[in-house]
């Protein structure tokens, strides 16, 4: 029963990435297709903030950080010349780097003060972007982003970027973002993952088995960084402009949202999350000054019917058909 | 019994623990032995516990010192006792909340589980094997105290009793020499008491040296080979449990308040 279970839901994953692969062939608006590149990133974004809370953490230092890697590869491109494909790798690198110095202030706090002090260390880090002209352009941010450079593959036509085409972009996204998942998936399943786990549920008693608490929550964090870099770098070659206030608070409360009505006990939940809200807002275009109170009724509803998201109400409802015939039993 | 000999595994000498003005412990000395059960006793607010978190790393001593086998330990952090050997249960009940009672036990084996980061990052045949057997070896610790019927319920959902047994085997699953135990026997019935005794007299008889804090003196003096006697943050009396029963200083604490020194 479980194995048949098992590999329904592999058959449902497979399917569900075949079906983002072609999706293109009938999704031919570049305004869908816009959405589409755009809700990828947001999956890699909140994806990779979701794991960070799996060892009981919320940073509220993610979204600057997704901008770090988002101006640290469109910087490597711009002064150093270097090529997309070595922008993006490296720039990932520098903002896990940088991540460490974000975080170092903020890791001998927890909970509420954990999210507080994540806020004014990644503030921090902005504003810096906004005062510094030399080289981060100030608050005018970075204009004229270089596309990612060409694909050359022997026996394909030249693939190339460029603000005309979405298509390279839609699955440049989308590779990245199904690489991004992957990862993260065997993270949380290998040995990091159970002891990001066990911090969550205590933190004393984990020190006392032996945890380095201290080193995990760090490697758990700029692992998050990382991926946040992926999202912003794609975000930065895509749109050829990132400003500082691209990055301001009120996009972190967002992916919070996100993540947390999608559900965060579960991997699926912030994937489940983005794509809701996405179709969400594309709904409520007409009445978009209305979109943060619909989100806040959203997110108040959430926590208060389905505290552990819309991911875990298969789950209920079965619970509750089970229930029921038990009843009638 | 056959401690009374042997070295001290544990010396604590002078310890000092203040929170602001509060004096929790002061200049207390005495010694662990290895192979021993040494009891810790004394009335509410004596700093018992204080006693153990200091030795254990989760509180900086203000003076004094620590030596494990020797060794100064003063000031080592928790994860780094442990590696040498030093484990300790709580007396509220520190678990993982929401993990199974398997799932505590195989994280008691962090230290002891050599996982390559990317064997377990692939699951690799190697690693399912080492899982296999570090699994094995979590259920022994669970048949060893009884639990091996309550693998899959989490932590939570225990009753009191098992959960105490649960915090012991966790502690034991690190594989300590010397196992701190604060208040083993508190809030349990009085069945769940002899079984609690019973774990700990085979724990010692396996090699371990145990220190036991705990209220329930009767039940304590059965067990124990030598009491150490705490009150107000002061030690006053060390000895054989038979010798302590007829202290008056000891008497005089625990009935008619604290004892100026």
């Amino acid at each position: 029963m479980k194995h048949k279970n098992l590999w329904r839901k592999r058959a449902g994953v497979l399917a569900v990435i075949l079906a983002a692969f072609f999706l293109p062939v009938f999704v031919k608006s570049p305004y869908w297709l816009h959405v589409l590149i755009t809700m990828w990133t947001y999956i890699i974004v909140t994806a990779s903030l979701r794991f960070t809370i799996t060892m009981g953490e919320w940073s509220f230092a993610h979204v600057p950080l997704m901008g770090m890697g988002a101006y640290a590869s469109a910087l490597l491109m711009m002064k150093l010349g270097i090529s997309f494909w070595m922008a993006l790798p490296l720039g990932v690198l520098v903002t896990a780097a940088i991540s460490i110095f974000i975080y170092w202030p903020c890791l001998p706090t927890t909970g509420t003060f954990f999210f507080f002090t994540s806020f004014a260390f990644g503030e921090v880090m902005r504003l810096c972007w906004a005062r510094f002209k030399n080289p981060f352009g100030g608050t005018g941010g970075l204009v004229l982003i270089p596309a990612p450079n060409p694909i050359h593959l022997p026996g394909f036509p030249i693939i190339e970027f460029g603000p005309l085409y979405k298509i390279p972009y839609y699955y440049l996204g989308l590779v990245l973002m199904l690489f991004s998942l992957l990862m993260l998936y065997l993270l949380e399943g290998s040995r990091l993952g159970r002891v990001a786990e066990a911090i969550k549920e205590s933190n004393l008693l984990s020190q006392f088995v032996g945890i380095r608490v201290w080193r995990y929550k760090m490697v758990i964090l700029v692992i998050g960084a990382a991926f946040a870099a992926i999202g912003g770098s794609i975000y930065a070659h895509y749109t050829t402009l990132v400003l500082p206030v691209d990055f301001y608070w009120g996009l972190g409360v967002y992916i919070v949202i996100y993540a947390v009505v999608g559900g965060t006990k579960r991997f699926s939940g912030p994937i489940v999350g983005v794509i809701l809200f996405v179709l969400l807002r594309e709904l409520l275009r007409p009445i978009v000054m209305y979109v943060p109170l619909v989100y806040g009724l959203i997110l108040a509803a959430t926590l208060t019917f389905l505290p552990d998201g819309v991911t875990s109400l298969p789950e209920k409802i079965s619970k509750w058909i089970e229930r029921k015939r038990m009843a009638k039993a | 019994m056959t401690a009374s000999h042997s070295q001290p595994i544990l010396q604590i000498e002078k310890l000092t623990k203040r929170f602001g003005g509060l004096i929790a412990l002061s200049e207390v000395s005495f010694d662990v032995r290895e192979g021993e059960i040494l009891g810790v006793i004394g009335p509410n607010g004596a700093g018992k516990t204080t006693l153990f978190d200091v030795i254990t790393g989760r509180y900086r001593a203000t003076g004094g010192k620590v030596f494990y086998r020797g060794e100064d330990i003063t000031g080592l952090k928790p994860h780094e006792l442990v590696q040498k050997g030093i484990s300790r249960s709580f007396q509220l009940e520190v678990l993982f909340g929401n993990l199974s009672v398997l799932q505590h036990l195989m994280l008691s084996r962090h230290l002891h589980t050599e996982v390559g980061f990317l064997d377990s990052f692939f699951h690799t045949p190697g690693h399912r094997e080492r899982e296999k057997s570090t699994e094995a070896k979590a259920m022994e610790l669970l048949t060893f105290v009884g639990l091996e019927d309550q693998k899959d319920k989490t932590a939570n959902s225990l009753s009191h009793g098992y959960q105490r047994s649960l915090g012991i085997a966790v502690a034991l699953g690190t594989e300590p020499r010397l196992l701190l135990l604060d208040e083993p026997l508190s809030a349990l019935s009085p069945e769940r008491v002899d079984v609690i005794l019973d774990l700990i007299r085979t724990i010692r008889d396996q090699g371990v040296t145990v220190v036991v804090i705990e209220h329930n003196m009767g039940a304590l003096f059965r067990i124990c080979d030598r009491v150490v006697v705490l009150s107000v943050g002061e030690k006053i009396a060390e000895g054989l449990p038979e010798d302590i029963k007829e202290n008056e200083k000891v008497i005089k604490a625990y009935l008619g308040g604290a004892v100026v020194a």
